[in-house]
């Protein structure tokens, strides 16, 4: 297997860029939110966002992500344009998907995300397509699929799982276990709460790694993307993460310890990760705050902008529903 | 041009197609190692190989996804499900995701999809190896249900289908598996929602899909020994829904009888009726009737023969029709 | 104010509010035509009977007794929650409150008698009859396929006289096809599908369309004979001529039609046999001769009636047709001035027409048609070739009641009025 690269000063700085950046987006989501100027539903990824940072950050251009629903941080980092993933949020016609697809239905493949999903569990079958094409064209490239622990219990982890390891298939399995499927705590959706463990049973490796761990997950992803890469076969990781927000934007929580809470914040990676560019000398005080007020500008403007930015119309609406001209 | 079997057909149909495009490959459980449980896709393997031959297991959901997640990122994929009954199991990917996946995503993708399945009865097998479930999908927008009626029509609707860049239920008669007719041996295509006139009358306008067109053109023979002339339509996809020539049959003979394998309620049958009643009321001189199977499921062994659709039951709606109810 | 139904027709019978040609609420002036009713027999207009607002008791598509209140022109104070005040007007609050719990809609039961409040009973019917409109429509619908329903409309077949071959006697296209086939001749295209129309297509007033269905079950109700022949002139002819002279003292201009609405009435006086009408197995004879006077109209055919016609003399006859004749063609012709006619009289001279075969107004039993007047080579007593004067006429009968012979001795009844004037004095 190839050796895996450390972190080095430049990765470094992008990941806390793209930290920070995931970090603040959703908190600007969360709050437009609860001032009434988002439609349907928020599913808030605040207190994950490492793990889709990571991924955005390392993975190839000719690589495909099936993203973790919650994962906003995926989007940014593999390089979607913030004003458009808020404008798809918002319903509008300048978003991603044109704004019929919204929070939970968007890809931007483009940028080889494919394969977001309303369903839990759904996911997994269109990874192995994603991972299947890169076979079967002969590339080094990979599909990386992002689900949550509740997708396990479903019967596509299991045939999935199965047929990518049975086919060999350059996929990299990313459990995201944060402990709860939807408002419900993992002890009662399962007897066997370690998901790793359960990749033994397919026939491929299985690893659980601390998601508030830069280095730890940082490593354990490019140790399963290089074997994925190298065709020695598919890996299940279950990345150990939190939820700061609810189920929902609106969730009251009544199912979990406000203390359980505050413990998994008081080990926030951004604090941390800011620290270690600023102590490294890799930025000053002064670079810090200018590329964070850059990143203000940013959000601020895609914020306008999606606002600004019309619903589709019914011509738009009745679209798409057939490449060809069709209907009934 | 030879005498052909649908099941050779359609063969002949996936091997052009995966001859002429690389980019097309089968999976299905069975089809490749023993090709096909009716060897339908024999000799297959040893032509193209096992990365577009494949076995895959007893896992439709992951199949079908797998299928559909391919399909999205530029392959065009004939994924089997060896019976229609099974196709259930694969439901969220085919009715969630192949058939929503080019509007939710905004026209980013399309969903060059065939989902190539048996379906009817006539091996008197019973619920779980005998349903046709063209109306369940042709409710869902997104998707195109075909279902060939002879092996030419087998042949240039499958090629068509594969060709076609959206998803395609393909449901294959399996009653019809060994009847042969006159086939071309090159490639053609029979468009996907153009139906076919198969006989021309001025009594009756009968559509039927699927096996029950042969039924319907064998009742239409009878039918004209008592000099009933009944116009035989075979809607070749029950979506799209080519309304066109069925409204044009309807006005002329003012008469419709629609025949399907599947139960009336919700099905195609129900949906051609609409259709005559809000395009075509002032033409119909007789109750639009329905040439059905029972609304039970499908019993095992000869009581199919009850409960499944046949020529004596065409025959008795076309004489009801005439009569004016 | 309110309005009422006018007493239309001699017996006395339902109508129906075919159309109110102003919106509740609307402002209404008197005399303005506000309504369509329609009776088994005519169609007329209803007239506001004052300046308001209109407000409506019976709506659209309901029937309603004659001189029952239909609705009421409201003037000044009385506009502001009139509404409610009809509503407690017509039913006290317990029968509101069952209407209420059984959701039945009080402005749909016609009231029996005007000012008669709504009763339980009123209530608990008009629940029932909402609970089985199949039976409701059976009375009116005549089961017949969609495709035989567009024939007959294109063909002006009524579906109601045909005998239907259907599985239960619905009425097929082959049905409308045979009666169509057997009572006209074929049109140059059967062919339903809008072909190009050269002129366009302009749809029929409701009043248009009411006439043409009268006109259609008069002939596929009665049995029509229509007998032809002249009428030699001369006599009246003089007394054309002295009325002309003293048309001062007339006021109108002498008419061919008010002299033979006379000439009618004293013949039909001396000889009732066509004063009367056919009633199941029953002959009703009518004791009063009304005789209507078929007034052609931009809007369509209008028959006012000339009361006791038999009674009037030529000048005061004169005077009143040209009065209804004029009110015919403004539009300000009151149901009133169209009901009760027992035999009509149609002068299609007054075009320039010889003879025809004019249809019976339904529930009548006849209906003299004369031509116009002309000159000719008549000979004399005395074997001389004379200018004479004549007119052609047609009189249809209904057959089911009054044969050829009965007819001609009618016919014999009328040329001796008009060899004798003195008889119209």
């Amino acid at each position: 297997m190839s050796e895996i690269h450390t972190i080095d000063e430049q990765m470094l700085v992008a990941f806390y860029r793209n930290l920070y950046f995931a970090r603040r987006f959703e908190e600007t989501l969360a709050d437009m939110f609860r001032r009434g100027e988002i439609d349907g539903w928020l599913h808030s990824g605040i207190g994950q966002e490492l793990v889709g940072v990571i991924l955005g950050v390392t993975l190839q251009a000719h690589d495909y992500i099936v993203p973790y629903h919650r994962s906003k941080a995926t989007f940014l980092a593999r390089g979607v344009p913030p004003r458009a993933l808020i404008a798809e949020i918002l319903g509008r016609q300048s978003g991603i998907c044109g704004g019929v697809g919204g929070e939970a239905h968007a890809a931007d493949v483009s940028h080889g995300i494919f394969g977001s999903t309303g369903v839990i569990g759904a996911a997994l079958p269109l990874a192995l397509g994603a991972a299947f094409v890169q076979l079967y064209r002969h590339t080094d490239g990979i599909a990386v699929c992002g689900f949550g622990d509740g997708a396990t219990t479903q019967g596509s982890f299991h045939e999935s799982m199965n047929l990518a390891a049975l086919w060999n298939l350059p996929i990299v399995f990313i459990c995201e276990n944060n402990l709860y499927s939807e408002m419900t705590p993992l002890s009662k959706e399962m007897k066997e709460t370690r998901i790793a463990k359960k990749a033994e049973a397919y026939g491929m490796p299985g690893i659980a790694v601390d998601g508030y761990d830069l280095d730890a997950t940082y490593t354990v992803l490019q140790e399963a993307i290089a074997r994925a890469r190298e065709n020695q076969g598919p890996s299940l990781i279950e990345v150990k993460t939190y939820r700061w927000h609810g189920h929902y934007e609106g969730d009251p929580e009544e199912y979990r310890d406000k203390n359980e809470v505050e413990a998994w914040r008081a080990r926030d990676p951004l604090p941390l990760l800011r620290a270690r560019v600023h102590d490294q000398g890799i930025l000053d005080s002064q670079q810090l705050l200018d590329l964070e007020k850059n990143f203000e500008d940013l959000l601020s403007e895609a914020v306008a902008f999606a606002k600004a930015s019309p619903y589709p119309t019914p011509e738009n609406l009745l679209s798409n529903v057939y490449a060809t001209n069709t209907s009934a | 041009m030879s005498q052909l079997s649908y099941r050779r057909a359609l063969t002949q149909a996936i091997d052009e197609e995966m001859a002429r495009d690389a980019g097309v490959f089968l999976i299905g459980e069975d089809v490749a190692d023993s090709g096909g449980a009716f060897g339908l896709t024999r000799g297959l393997l040893a032509k193209y190989g096992e990365m577009r031959v494949r076995d895959t297991p007893i896992s439709e959901e992951a199949i079908v996804g797998l299928g559909i997640g391919a399909a999205a990122l530029g392959l065009r994929p004939i994924v089997e499900i060896m019976f229609m009954d099974f196709i259930f199991l694969a439901m969220d990917q085919i009715a969630n995701h192949a058939a929503k996946m080019r509007y939710m995503y905004g026209g980013q993708v399309h969903i060059p999809l065939v989902v190539r399945t048996l379906s009817g009865g006539g091996f008197r097998a019973g619920m779980h190896h005998s349903q046709s479930l063209e109306s369940v999908f042709g409710h869902i927008p997104g998707l195109k249900v075909v279902m060939p009626s002879d092996a030419y029509e087998a042949k240039g609707l499958l090629k068509s289908s594969i060709r076609d860049p959206d998803p395609v239920i393909f449901m294959e008669q399996k009653s019809l598996l060994g009847a042969k007719v006159e086939v071309p041996d090159n490639d053609y295509l029979i468009p996907l929602g153009v139906a076919k006139v198969r006989r021309t009358g001025s009594d009756v306008t009968i559509v039927a899909i699927g096996i029950m067109v042969s039924h319907t053109l064998q009742a239409a023979e009878e039918l004209a020994q008592e000099g009933i002339e009944a116009e035989v339509v075979d809607a070749r996809t029950a979506m799209p829904i080519d309304s066109d020539t069925i409204l044009n049959s309807v006005k002329k003979t003012n008469r419709l009888v629609v025949a399907h394998e599947a139960p009336a309620p919700f099905g195609f049958g129900a949906e051609i009726a609409a259709l005559a009643a809000e395009k075509a009321l002032y033409y119909l001189d007789a109750p639009v009737i329905r040439v059905t199977s029972k609304f039970t499921p499908i019993p095992v062994g000869r009581s199919e023969d009850y409960i499944l659709p046949g020529k004596k039951d065409i025959v008795e709606a076309v004489h009801r029709a005439i009569k004016g109810g | 104010m309110e309005i009422r139904i006018p007493k239309i027709g001699v017996e006395n019978g339902d109508v129906v509010i075919q159309q109110w040609l102003k919106s509740p609420g609307e402002p209404v002036h008197k005399d303005e035509i506000i309504a369509i009713l329609e009776t088994d027999k005519v169609v007329t207009e209803l007239s506001s009977p004052g300046d308001g607002v209109l407000h409506v008791v019976v709506t659209e598509g309901q029937r309603a007794k004659m001189t029952e209140v239909i609705g009421h022109v409201l003037e000044g104070s009385e506009v502001k929650g009139a509404s409610m005040r009809e509503e407690n007007h017509r039913a006290n609050p317990s029968v509101r409150r069952l209407a209420e719990s059984m959701g039945v809609d009080l402005s749909n039961i016609p009231a029996e008698k005007s000012y008669r409040r709504i009763t339980r009973h009123d209530v608990l019917q008009a629940a029932d009859d909402a609970k089985s409109p199949v039976e409701d429509l059976s009375d009116h619908l005549v089961p017949a396929t969609p495709l035989a329903r567009a024939l007959s409309r294109q063909w002006a077949i009524d579906l109601g006289g045909i005998e239907g071959s259907g599985p239960h006697q619905e009425v097929l296209a082959t049905d409308v096809r045979r009666v169509r086939l057997t009572t006209a001749p074929a049109p140059p295209s059967t062919d339903l599908d809008s072909r190009p129309s050269s002129g366009g297509r302009t749809p029929l007033t409701p009043m248009r369309q009411t006439i043409a269905r009268n006109m259609m079950q008069s002939l596929a109700e009665s049995a029509q004979m229509t007998l032809m022949g002249w009428l030699d002139i001369e006599p009246l002819f003089k007394v054309f001529q002295a009325l002309q002279e003293d048309r001062e003292y007339l006021g109108v201009r002498p008419s061919w039609s008010a002299i033979f609405v006379k000439v009618l009435a004293v013949a039909v006086a001396a000889n009732p046999v066509l004063n009367g009408r056919l009633a199941g197995q029953e002959w009703v004879q009518w004791g009063a001769i009304n005789i209507g006077v078929a007034v052609d109209t931009e809007r369509g055919l209008l028959v006012p009636v000339i009361r006791e016609a038999d009674h009037k003399t030529l000048v005061a006859i004169h005077r009143e047709l040209a009065e209804l004749a004029a009110k015919a063609r403004e539009a300000r012709l009151s149901s009133d001035e169209m009901s009760e006619g027992t035999v009509t009289l149609s002068n299609f001279g007054s075009f320039g027409g010889e003879w025809g075969t004019p249809i019976l107004n339904r529930g009548q039993t006849g209906l003299l048609g004369i031509g116009a007047l002309e000159k000719y080579a008549a000979v004399d007593r005395d074997d001389r070739v004379v200018v004479g004067y004549r007119m052609p006429y047609s009189l249809t009968v209904d057959h089911r009641v009054v044969d050829g012979a009965v007819a001609g001795r009618f016919i014999k009844t009328l040329k001796g009025v008009v060899n004798r004037p003195t008889r119209l004095l």
